[in-house]
């Protein structure tokens, strides 16, 4: 049997937030890439270099024209020449001053840029005449152009080479972010698909935990009803053994107790004073024996439910006599005093719907208990009450040794009994008994539909009350009119 | 089968018919001021030997048009005052699929025709009221309506755009 192992839930929560974290990191990593793609597909981008190039291209043309035309005497080519420059022109204004993504070369840029077109201007001069100048002039206004442009030949190279190194420059480090994007994209990817994958895992092995559990449940279940039906059928054999044993100790009991009866009192002929003081012996002990075979046995009729009340009206008055005259017998011999409710207490006369020899009794368990538990020169009184209900109650109080709080609960239980009535019954001999007493009290009171209470404190008393329900009350006359 | 063949023919020869019309309507008169335009290639229209050929006053009465729209090599949008491409096809009597596009400094550059036909795209020889100089781009700059279709954004159509534009030649 495994079972499932606590705080291994992933919740929904934790898989939203995971959920949410990844797509965080996917969105960011996309704007990176998409902005990367912008640039790639900038015209600038492209053009930059291929501008460059040109630009050195014309340079060399112009060059070539001017030198051409400053060398020929006759069938110069002005227009040519003009265009050519003007070409040269427009490439070198076309170049912004700021070019886009050239931001780490832009000082040095925009410099060489200005340092060109200063050049370029110098020569327009001489190119401006040039457009409307006869041709015998032509070569001399070419001559002094090139020298204006004297000196930039290096400048124009380089500056060509530099636009296009830097761009290639940008291009790799485009590219590297664009790669290394990708690859983290790729990462990403892989680690939500590991990260979703292992959360269903999760909730797959979670169920099957779940399942394996129910199963280990049912199971338990099952065998805690086998187990109860078996506790059971034990129950009902240990009260029928009870009840047969019972039975049948009883049997031999009445011999003891007759013949030894007999013997005491000088029936089976005259004995000595020491043999009558034995036969006393051996019928005190068979009467206390026969007392605890009945309890057993009330006990496991109880149990079997086998008693049934025979239920009638009757006086409470009469009936509280009975049981104070029967207990008061030993009484004197313990110093004991057995007090009851005054002649004129209304309460006498009131009636009650029950079985009387249950009633009778269960006050006499109550009064036995009490005298057990009291020591010489204690008191023991009965006494009848009332609730604003209607309950009546049939109260036992004394002031013995009392029942500790913890051991309440309990004795009410059959065969158990307070702790410190046995030890006291162990060490001074006081107190004999099987338990049985309160809990056939228990049972009967419950076939009644009432209840037993008992307040104990240690050291001062015990009081135990039999509380009837108020419908077990009947109307006075009836009850006088039978008796 | 022979049906088939029959109507085949009877279309072909409709078709022959306006075309044979242009070419016997359409003539083109000769330039008086400085060519900037020459036209060569498969053209049924010409007016200088075996070419088509333009000043700028012959473009401004074939037609003039005025576009306003941003260009990927400026900030800001400038007016643009043109002939549109589809006039001089239709002037030039021309069925071509591909223009040779050249340059005064020797760039070239294809330009297929289904662009005219998708963006209308112009020969543009003033700047905001001004004629452009070969200094300015001129004397024919290529101006598509960049603000006009999101996808003339790319380096694709900003090759096309050809600007100091002297020569095309249809294919």
């Amino acid at each position: 049997m495994s079972q499932t192992p606590p705080g291994r839930i992933v919740s929904t929560k934790t898989f939203i937030i995971a959920v949410a974290i990844g797509f965080f990191f996917l969105s960011g990593l996309f704007i990176v890439l998409i902005s990367q793609r912008i640039f790639l597909t900038q015209s600038n981008y492209e053009s930059a270099p291929i501008a460059a190039y040109q630009l050195r291209t014309h340079y060399t043309k112009a060059r070539l024209a001017l030198t051409e035309l400053a060398n020929s005497t006759a069938h110069a080519d002005i227009d040519n020449t003009v265009l050519v420059f003007d070409i040269l022109y427009e490439r070198l204004n076309s170049l912004p001053e700021r070019p886009p993504y050239l931001g780490h070369v832009d000082g040095e840029f925009a410099e060489k840029l200005s340092l060109l077109q200063d050049a370029l201007k110098g020569a327009d001069l001489f190119i401006e005449k040039l457009r409307s100048a006869e041709p015998k002039d032509a070569p001399a206004l070419a001559a002094a152009a090139l020298e204006s442009l004297d000196g930039y030949d290096a400048t124009f190279a380089s500056f060509a080479s530099r636009i296009n190194q830097d761009m290639a420059d940008q291009r790799q480090e485009s590219q590297n972010r664009i790669l290394f994007g990708l690859r983290l994209l790729v990462l990403l990817v892989l680690i939500v698909l590991v990260a979703s994958g292992l959360i269903v895992w999760m909730h797959m092995r979670q169920l099957d935990n779940l399942a394996e559990a129910n199963a280990n449940l049912l199971d338990t279940s099952k065998k805690l009803l086998q187990a109860r039906v078996a506790a059971e059928q034990a129950n009902q054999a240990k009260s029928n053994f009870l009840a047969g044993m019972s039975h049948e100790l009883r049997t031999p009991l009445n011999a003891i107790i007759g013949f030894s009866d007999m013997i005491r009192l000088n029936y089976a002929g005259m004995v000595s004073d020491r043999a009558k003081s034995y036969a006393e012996d051996i019928y005190m002990s068979g009467t206390h024996l026969l007392s605890l075979v009945n309890s057993i046995l009330d006990t496991s009729r109880i149990e079997q439910g086998e008693v049934d009340l025979n239920e009638s009206e009757f006086l409470v008055g009469p009936i509280l006599d009975e049981v104070s005259d029967m207990m008061s017998v030993g009484l004197p011999q313990k110093r004991l005093t057995l007090l009851r409710p005054d002649k004129d207490d209304p309460l006498r006369q009131v009636v009650l719907f029950a079985d009387r020899n249950a009633i009778k009794q269960m006050m006499i368990n109550l009064v036995t208990n009490a005298i057990k538990f009291t020591q010489q020169g204690g008191y023991i009184e009965l006494q009848l009450g009332e609730s604003e209900t209607g309950a009546f109650q049939i109260v036992v109080r004394d002031n013995g040794i009392g029942i500790p709080k913890e051991d309440l609960p309990r004795i009410q239980n059959a065969f158990e009994r307070g702790s410190n009535h046995s030890s006291l019954g162990r060490v001074g001999g006081v107190i004999d008994g099987v338990g049985l007493g309160l809990s056939i009290t228990k049972a009967l009171m419950d076939r009644h539909g009432g209840d037993i209470l008992i307040e104990s404190t240690v050291g001062e008393g015990t009081v135990a009350s039999l509380c009837f329900p108020a419908w077990r009350r009947h109307n006075n006359e009836t009850a006088h009119s039978e008796q | 089968m022979k049906r088939t063949a029959c109507s085949l023919l009877i279309i072909m020869l409709l078709n022959l018919v306006p075309m044979m019309q242009a070419g016997a309507e359409m003539q083109l008169p000769k330039p008086f001021g400085k060519i900037i335009l020459t036209i060569d290639g498969n053209i049924t229209v010409k007016n200088l030997g075996e070419t088509a050929v333009f000043d700028r006053k012959m473009l401004e009465e074939l037609d003039t048009i005025t576009i306003r729209t941003s260009t990927p090599w400026d900030i800001g949008l400038s007016e643009f005052t043109g002939c549109r491409m589809s006039k001089i096809i239709e002037a030039t009597g021309t069925d071509a699929t591909i223009a040779l596009i050249s340059a005064l400094d020797g760039y070239q550059v294809e330009l297929p025709i289904s662009d005219v036909t998708n963006y209308d795209p112009i020969l543009a020889w003033a700047r905001d009221g001004t004629i452009m100089s070969v200094r300015e781009k001129g004397p024919l700059w290529l101006i598509y309506p960049f603000d006009s279709f999101s996808n003339l954004k790319g380096i694709a159509f900003s090759a096309k755009s050809v600007w100091q534009i002297e020569r095309i030649s249809f294919q």
